[in-house]
């Protein structure tokens, strides 16, 4: 039995979601209606993973996972809304610890209720599962305080121990860095990218599994973290080293070559691929306009199977992948399935992916 | 009325009261600070709620009055009078709106262009100049020059001096994302007259070409009515206007229709209906077989259309069986007045004074429960009159009104059917309960004595136990509360029974709303696979071996402070089991002695089911309630756990 | 695969979604040459565009499962603006 407690301030939210969630035969339900009573219930009712709404009277959301974190650390799906000001709440609810987070249901829900509820079913028991981390909590937190320091927070890339990732000849044309993450990964996406320097020699795709909106507060955030410039991938663009591109979420990101150039474009979400933006997808069009050698493949914490199919392509076919160790994925689902399908070059954990990718590419 | 949408009209009057406050607030004092928080939130939540029950115009509106009240409160800045007008129109028009849906179960048809509109005076005084103002929806020449320049096109249709349509369609740049197809929802107009598509700027070389940004501008004609068209539409009001236009060549009097007021109903033979019903089962099962086959394709392009298809199969499906299973709804009326009937027959024969209240006569519910029901009420009835409500002179005697009263009500709780019959009579004795339990060997003496009220007095439902005669004059119920418990269950309800000595005795039969869909859990026992219903299960535990403790002969577990015998489910079935050494899995069931925890091999997610009765020989085995058919086309038992656990 | 590249000719074929786009624009962007629509049974708007855009003309057979007035916009050599009767 996993015990969820669901905290919300509508009625009718509390309602459609506990609904979800005592139909299935595993979850034992309980509420509350805002930040205070679900403190309260927090000791009483010692739930196994939490769903959090962000705008609440009394105590908001973002305070409430506060106390959370300090009091009782314990598995938190963030609930938000699908506007600009949501998303960047939600951000600094990952930082502050929460695994994962789904948007409010929005539009038609009545009609789109059964497509979603696989997937919130899906997104709170991964969370449950989720390790919090007790030790980098502390430090995590105090970072997510001191925002706004910018680029000379920025960490060195730790040194590189038993993991290695062959090296790049000098004389090969320069490729493309292909990321795929989902549940935890824009905690990951922050080490990994905090600890690239500016002039990391090639481009880097991101595909992260979000819903629309997000991402662009993502990359904001990132932005303001690293030497890299980070930028949500909107209009199609020229890709350049430098620059690190994020998928738009709730689409995917396609590669094709124009003239001499390889240039990005956001696509609609091709309902072929279950998770978007899509891994696979990303790196399916990448290996259809650039050799395998010419690409790196990184695939990070997420449930599920995204990327894992496509990047051992990238291997078989002479190219390099890295996936990180179980040890540091918050849900070893999308690196698990690459490592199975034996298409990792090599497995480390996320503080040291930076240092592998400077390594080969130097 | 769907249940989201009764919770939605509840909660939505609140908040509406509560934003309607503030945004008053807001425009006779231009206030900042917490009135802006309060109306934020009460909009917030508004917006949300709306959008979980589809009213998408409503959410739209709601969103502009969002946007403006979330600028204003993160600028710490006062709401604009005329913005603040606004609002309040804005929250007025939900206000309206509400009522249309309790009295209508859906918005208005010009619900979009009503909320567009609000929605621009919301925005329109927005000071943020980087969005272009959109076009006043009141101004529609645009929709008179469309008519006179399509001229040709509506002869050659034959609607000459018809009333028309126009539509003006300027879809965002970014809407192949939201997953829509403009063209697409052109196609969907019906009876399109003329079709317009331009190009928003200059056509780009296909190099330049970035194919997942619409560069178009449509304009349309149909001869369908405006609340034909703007359905079409309902997902997008933002992007789209339309106008009615009546020619002015139009001198032709438009007959009024002169429909007859004719009786909506008609009368369907109830076979018919059941037919119809097991015809859709057969379509759900075959559906779930369908997705089972879908799910094991391996073909990726395939599948992805497989399953968009399956979930609009799927839509269909869920919405035939709530319609077929409201043809079959029957008002508990006709159920309540044979027993009303059989109350008023008996207590004049038993020489006893009674007042029949009735409540929740309108209350409908599935004919085969409303059938189903008679025989227990009857045995509730008539245990009431003999053994509850007292003769006249005793109740004068206790100060009691000499009538007594026996109320029968029913009513709709969620999703459950709730009927109760309660008397004033004299109720249940738990001490004289306890030594029952005792003298008929159910518990030992120092056990009875333990019970508390509330469970002595439940010893009424133990099997055979109420059926001698000396609990009957003593205690004050009678024969068969064990076959009303049973017959209640064969339904897929619970029976709960609450007494007081001397001030009477209310049973309430709890009832699920539909009887023919079923939710089981599917078990693994030796090796075979076994379905129970899920309502009797409380739980589903991982239990480590470790956790396992011997008591008396048999072995038990702690559960949340509550100690839970432990039986092997295939010792009860009779089967051939391998011990395990492991965790044990263990389904939590209710009995008549407390939890019971039985032992399996393996469980897995519930699933919803159509339970067909055993026929034939099979129906003579207690052990199963019935068979089903799963997705894979095997047949399984669902077992009466009650009945397995006895 | 919905779109078929064909010696002579790009072949549409069944329900043509946004996500055909992408391969679409690279077989006329390598190579202009006529459309099939003979056997398309849905044409996203995305598509429309491109095939606007690369001013390919579409082969003998027309497009029987598409509305008609979609086909006498498709039909021309340029992109829009286009007017159609119904």
């Amino acid at each position: 039995m996993t015990r969820l407690l669901i905290v919300d301030d509508s009625p009718l939210m509390r309602r459609l979601l506990s609904g979800i969630f005592t139909a299935e035969a595993d979850f034992e339900v309980e509420v509350a209606r805002d930040g205070v009573e679900a403190l309260a219930k927090l000791h009483s009712f010692h739930p196994d993973v939490i769903t959090l709404d962000v705008h609440m009277p009394a105590l908001d959301g973002i305070a409430c996972l506060n106390r959370i974190m300090i009091e009782r650390p314990c598995p938190v799906v963030m609930v938000s809304g699908r506007t600009a000001e949501g998303a960047a709440e939600t951000m600094t609810a990952l930082e502050l610890g929460a695994v994962d987070f789904m948007p409010k249901p929005d539009g038609a829900v009545s009609l789109e209720i059964d497509a979603l509820r696989p997937l919130l079913i899906d997104k709170v028991r991964t969370a449950a599962q989720a390790r919090v981390k007790a030790s980098s909590r502390l430090a995590e937190r105090v970072r997510a305080r001191s925002r706004g320091v910018g680029r000379t927070t920025r960490r060195r890339a730790e040194s590189v121990a038993g993991a290695k990732l062959a090296p790049v000849a000098a004389s090969d044309a320069p490729g493309l860095v292909l990321v795929g993450t989902s549940t935890g990964g824009p905690r990951a996406l922050e080490v990994l990218l905090t600890g690239l320097p500016a002039s990391f020699p090639w481009p880097i795709l991101v595909a992260q599994h979000m819903p629309a909106f997000f991402t662009s507060a993502l990359a904001t955030r990132l932005d303001k973290l690293c030497a890299l410039h980070i930028a949500e991938l909107s209009a199609p663009t020229v890709v350049e080293a430098g620059t690190v591109y994020i998928a738009r979420g709730e689409a995917d990101m396609v590669l094709r070559r124009r003239g001499g150039t390889l240039v990005a474009s956001a696509a609609p979400a091709d309902p072929n691929y279950p998770w978007h933006p899509s891994a696979d997808r990303l790196v399916r069009s990448a290996l259809g306009v650039v050799p395998p050698e010419q690409l790196v493949g990184v695939l990070m914490t997420g449930m599920g199977n995204d990327g894992a199919a496509a990047m051992a392509e990238i291997k078989a076919g002479g190219g390099r992948t890295i996936a990180e160790s179980e040890k540091s994925a918050v849900v070893w689902g999308m690196p698990g399935e690459l490592v199975k399908l034996g298409g990792a070059s090599t497995v480390a954990p996320v503080d040291q992916i930076a240092g592998l990718l400077v390594e080969a590419l130097a | 009325m769907d249940e989201l949408l009764e919770q939605f009209l509840i909660e939505g009057r609140d908040l509406v009261a509560q934003a309607g406050d503030d945004c008053a607030a807001l425009v006779r004092n231009g206030s900042t600070g917490p009135v802006i928080d309060s109306a934020f939130r009460a909009v917030h939540t508004l917006k949300g709620s709306a959008a979980i029950v589809g009213l998408r115009p409503m959410e739209a509106m709601l969103h502009a009055a969002e946007d403006l009240l979330g600028t204003a409160r993160s600028a710490g800045a006062a709401v604009d009078p005329e913005r603040a007008r606004a609002l309040v129109a804005c929250i007025d028009q939900c206000d309206r709106w509400m009522d249309e849906v309790a009295a209508a179960g859906e918005l208005p048809g010009d619900a979009a262009a009503v909320g567009a509109e609000i929605g621009a005076r919301l925005r329109g005084a927005r000071s943020d100049a980087a969005k272009e103002p959109a076009p006043s929806p009141v101004d529609s020449r645009w929709a008179t020059e469309l008519v006179e320049e399509e001229r040709a096109a509506i002869a050659t249709a034959g609607a000459a001096g018809r009333r028309l349509t126009a539509i003006r369609y300027l879809p965002r740049e970014d809407c192949f994302f939201a997953g829509d197809d403009p063209l697409a929802l052109v196609a969907a107009i019906p009876q399109l007259v003329a079709v317009r598509v331009e190009a928003r700027e200059p056509w780009p070389a296909l190099e330049q070409l970035d194919p997942y940004r619409c560069l178009l501008s449509i304009q349309a004609l149909s001869s369908a009515e405006l609340g034909d068209v703007s359905p079409v539409f309902r997902l997008i009001p933002d992007q789209v206007e339309l106008a009615a236009v009546q020619p002015a060549a139009a001198s032709r009097g438009q007959a009024a229709p002169t429909a007859v007021a004719a009786d909506p109903t008609i009368r369907v033979d109830a076979g018919q209906v059941d037919r119809l019903l097991d015809l859709i089962g057969e379509l759900l099962v075959a559906r779930n077989q369908f997705g089972a086959v879908a799910g094991a394709s391996l073909d990726g392009g395939l599948d992805g259309e497989l399953r968009t298809s399956g979930a609009a199969m799927d839509r269909v499906l869920r919405n035939m069986h709530r319609t077929v299973m409201a043809m079959r709804l029957v008002p508990v009326d006709r159920v309540f007045r044979r027993v009303a009937r059989l109350v008023r027959d008996t207590a004049s024969r038993l020489g006893r004074e009674v007042e029949l209240e009735q409540q929740g006569l309108d209350t409908t519910v599935d004919k085969a429960i409303a059938d189903a029901l008679f025989d227990p009420l009857l045995h509730l009835a008539r245990n009431a009159l003999d053994h509850g409500i007292e003769p006249p002179e005793t109740r004068a005697a206790q100060g009691k009104s000499p009538r007594g009263t026996i109320r029968l009500s029913a009513g709709s709780v969620g999703s459950e059917l709730v009927v109760e019959l309660a008397d004033d009579g004299k109720g249940i004795d738990p001490a004289v309960m306890r030594r029952l339990a005792v003298q008929r060997g159910l518990h030992g003496a120092e056990r009875a004595a333990e019970l508390s009220d509330e469970e002595a007095v439940q010893l009424v439902f133990a099997p055979g136990f109420s059926s001698a005669a000396e609990v009957t004059d003593l205690s004050g119920r009678g024969v068969g509360m064990d076959a009303v418990k049973a017959a209640v269950e064969r339904l897929g309800g619970r029976t709960v029974l609450a007494s007081r000595p001397g001030e009477g005795t209310t049973v309430t039969i709890h009832l699920p709303a539909t009887a023919a869909l079923t939710s089981v859990l599917t078990i693994t026992v030796a090796g075979e696979r076994f379905a129970v219903p899920v309502e009797a299960v409380v739980q589903t535990a991982r239990i480590p071996a470790a956790a396992i403790r011997p008591v008396g002969t048999g072995q038990a577990f702690v559960l949340r402070d509550t100690t839970i015998p432990l039986l092997a489910l295939a010792d009860l079935l009779g089967l051939q089991a391998d011990r395990c050494e492991g965790d044990r899995r263990v389904l939590v069931v209710g009995s008549p002695v407390g939890l019971v925890g039985l032992v399996v091999d393996d469980f897995s997610s519930r699933s919803e089911v159509i339970l067909r009765p055993m026929t034939g020989l099979l129906s003579s085995v207690p052990l199963v309630s019935g068979t089903t058919l799963m997705n894979d086309g095997s047949v399984l038992f669902i077992l009466n756990l009650s009945e397995v656990i006895g | 695969m919905t779109i078929r590249a064909e010696p002579d000719v790009i072949r549409l074929v069944g329900q043509c979604g946004a996500e055909d786009a992408e391969a679409l624009l690279q077989l006329l962007l390598q190579q202009a040459r006529p459309l099939d629509l003979t056997r398309c049974e849905h044409l996203h708007t995305a598509l429309v565009q491109i095939i606007w855009g690369s001013g390919a003309s579409l082969a003998p057979g027309g497009a029987p499962m598409l509305p008609d007035w979609l086909c006498q916009l498709l039909d021309r050599s340029e992109g829009p603006p286009a007017r159609t009767a119904i």
